[in-house]
Order: C-alpha cells, then sequence, then structure tokens
C-alpha cells in the first residue's frame, strides 16, 4: 500500500508576548530572559492625514528616561522635513 | 553627523533632544521564542530612509479611516505606489488596517469591501481602535509572527543570517521607496 508523501512540519511559532505581557509574567517568574535580539522590525505606517496615524503609534510607545541618540537623531529629520 | 548638524543649527536643536529630561519615545518591544524583537514604526518618507539602515525585517500597513471614503480610495492609490507597477502582490508582509473601529455602525467602508480588497491583492486585513486599543497588538504581532517565520528553520531554530531573504527583502524596499517617492511628489498629503 503507497504512504502519502510526507509534507516537512513547520514547528509552531511560540507565543508573541507584548513587553508589558512579558514584564508581568517575568515578575510572576513565568517567563524565562530572552536569550537574543533578532534584530529591529521595521513598519511602514501609511494613510491618509487625519485618520489617527499618530495615535496608533503611541499607542505602543512609552517616553523613556534615557537619552536615545537614534531616536534624537530621527525627531530632529522629522523637524527639518 | 556634526556636517549634518552643522549644516542645519549647529546642532542646537539636536542637544536639546539629546538632554530633554523628559525623554524619548520609544516603541515597545515584542517576544517571542526566546528572541527580542524592537518594533520600528515610521510614517514619514524621511524616517523611513534613515531607518532602513538597522531593520532585519520589514513589513508595511496600509492604513484607513473606517469613517472615510477618501481615506480607504488612498489605500489603492499607495498600494500601486509601492507595487510601482513591479509587482501585482507586494513581496513583504502589508496590512490593510481599518482604524476607528470602535466607532461601528457608521462606517463609510464596509469591512466585506476592505476585506475583498486584501485578499485580491495578497495582503492581510486587520481592523483596530487606538482609542480603546482594540486590535493594535494583533496587528503588530502579525509583523513579528511574520519576521520570525520568515527565518525559521525546520530544526525550530532562527536563521538570522539568511542572506537570500535579506535580498529579497531589500529589493522589494528600495522598489516600494522609489514608487513612494513618486507618489509623494504627485500628491503631498497622501505620505506625510
Amino acid at each position: 500500500m503507497a504512504q502519502p508523501p510526507q509534507t516537512p512540519q513547520t514547528p509552531p511559532i511560540p507565543e508573541i508576548l507584548s513587553e508589558d505581557q512579558w514584564r508581568e509574567l517575568k515578575q510572576k517568574g513565568e517567563v524565562t530572559p530572552y536569550q537574543s535580539n533578532f534584530g529591529t522590525v521595521l513598519v511602514l505606517l501609511l494613510g491618509s492625514k487625519g485618520i489617527g496615524k499618530k495615535s496608533l503609534r503611541m499607542k505602543v510607545s512609552y517616553r523613556s528616561p534615557y537619552p536615545n541618540l537614534r531616536q534624537a537623531l530621527m525627531n530632529h529629520a522629522a523637524l527639518i522635513r | 553627523m556634526q556636517l549634518l548638524y552643522g549644516d542645519m543649527d549647529g546642532g542646537v536643536r539636536y542637544r536639546e533632544a539629546l538632554y530633554d529630561p523628559t525623554g524619548f519615545e520609544e516603541i515597545q518591544r515584542y517576544f517571542c521564542g526566546g528572541y527580542d524583537f524592537d518594533l520600528d514604526i515610521v510614517d514619514k518618507l524621511v524616517q523611513f530612509h534613515y531607518s532602513l539602515l538597522t531593520y532585519a525585517s520589514f513589513g508595511v500597513i496600509l492604513a484607513y479611516d473606517t469613517q472615510s471614503r477618501s481615506s480607504w480610495e488612498n489605500v489603492a492609490r499607495i498600494h500601486d505606489a509601492l507595487c510601482a507597477r513591479n509587482y501585482r502582490t507586494l513581496p513583504f508582509p502589508t496590512v490593510v488596517l481599518g482604524l476607528r473601529a470602535d466607532l461601528q455602525g457608521q462606517d463609510c467602508v464596509s469591512r466585506q469591501e476592505a476585506e475583498r480588497f486584501s485578499k485580491e491583492h495578497g495582503c492581510h486585513f486587520l481592523e483596530c481602535s487606538a482609542k480603546t486599543g482594540d486590535g493594535v497588538h494583533e496587528t503588530f504581532k502579525f509583523f513579528i509572527e511574520q519576521a520570525y517565520t520568515s527565518v525559521l528553520r525546520p530544526d525550530g531554530t532562527l536563521d538570522l543570517d539568511n542572506r537570500k531573504f535579506r535580498e529579497e527583502i531589500s529589493n522589494g524596499v528600495r522598489q516600494a521607496f522609489q514608487g513612494l517617492e513618486q507618489l509623494s511628489e504627485q500628491l503631498q498629503p497622501d505620505t506625510s
């Protein structure tokens, strides 16, 4: 009897946590610290003016108490546009 | 760097920004499978140009206001510009995103219409509300998932030095950026 062709199994994707969720679980001791950095996932957000793009961006951002050179450069680039 | 700021204002604004005691806007990180992902959201071409230096994975959100017909019509226009007549579907993860989804019942753009457009153009369709927070993390988690699976090996580890993947994405991004610049020249308000 012919065996059905075997398709390679894709490993399951682990649960994705936002920073807030991760911190919450870490405090409870339910997650191990991350092992390494993937890098930057750059998302280009496009659309007409005044539709709420900034509000969306602000929903996943926070004010960091630490100076950030890269962000400073980007802010300045936006100012001189 | 000194040349850039020397030409502008002697670095005054830069120094002000650097020592601003209130800090800076940071985008949340996401965590998946032992890796942390730095999310970077840009909504201006000049930021886009700068951010291309650092990215490891790339995606696009085509956003519209569910209450605004004209903003929806611009989605198709921006999509065409990104494709730049080179692609039928974009070579990187793209989400058609309906904003202000909390104002249901007054929609100028039906969900069915947006879903149909997304399906036809190989995009993922999502809705969210920045006001209530519904769907916001789901939107960005989609991109994290795409980034993760794009370099996932069959044994479950990640191939972070996957050059082929990076080259494919880079080519797509280059085409998209050219298309956007052309659109930006024609339609100033649409990509600001």
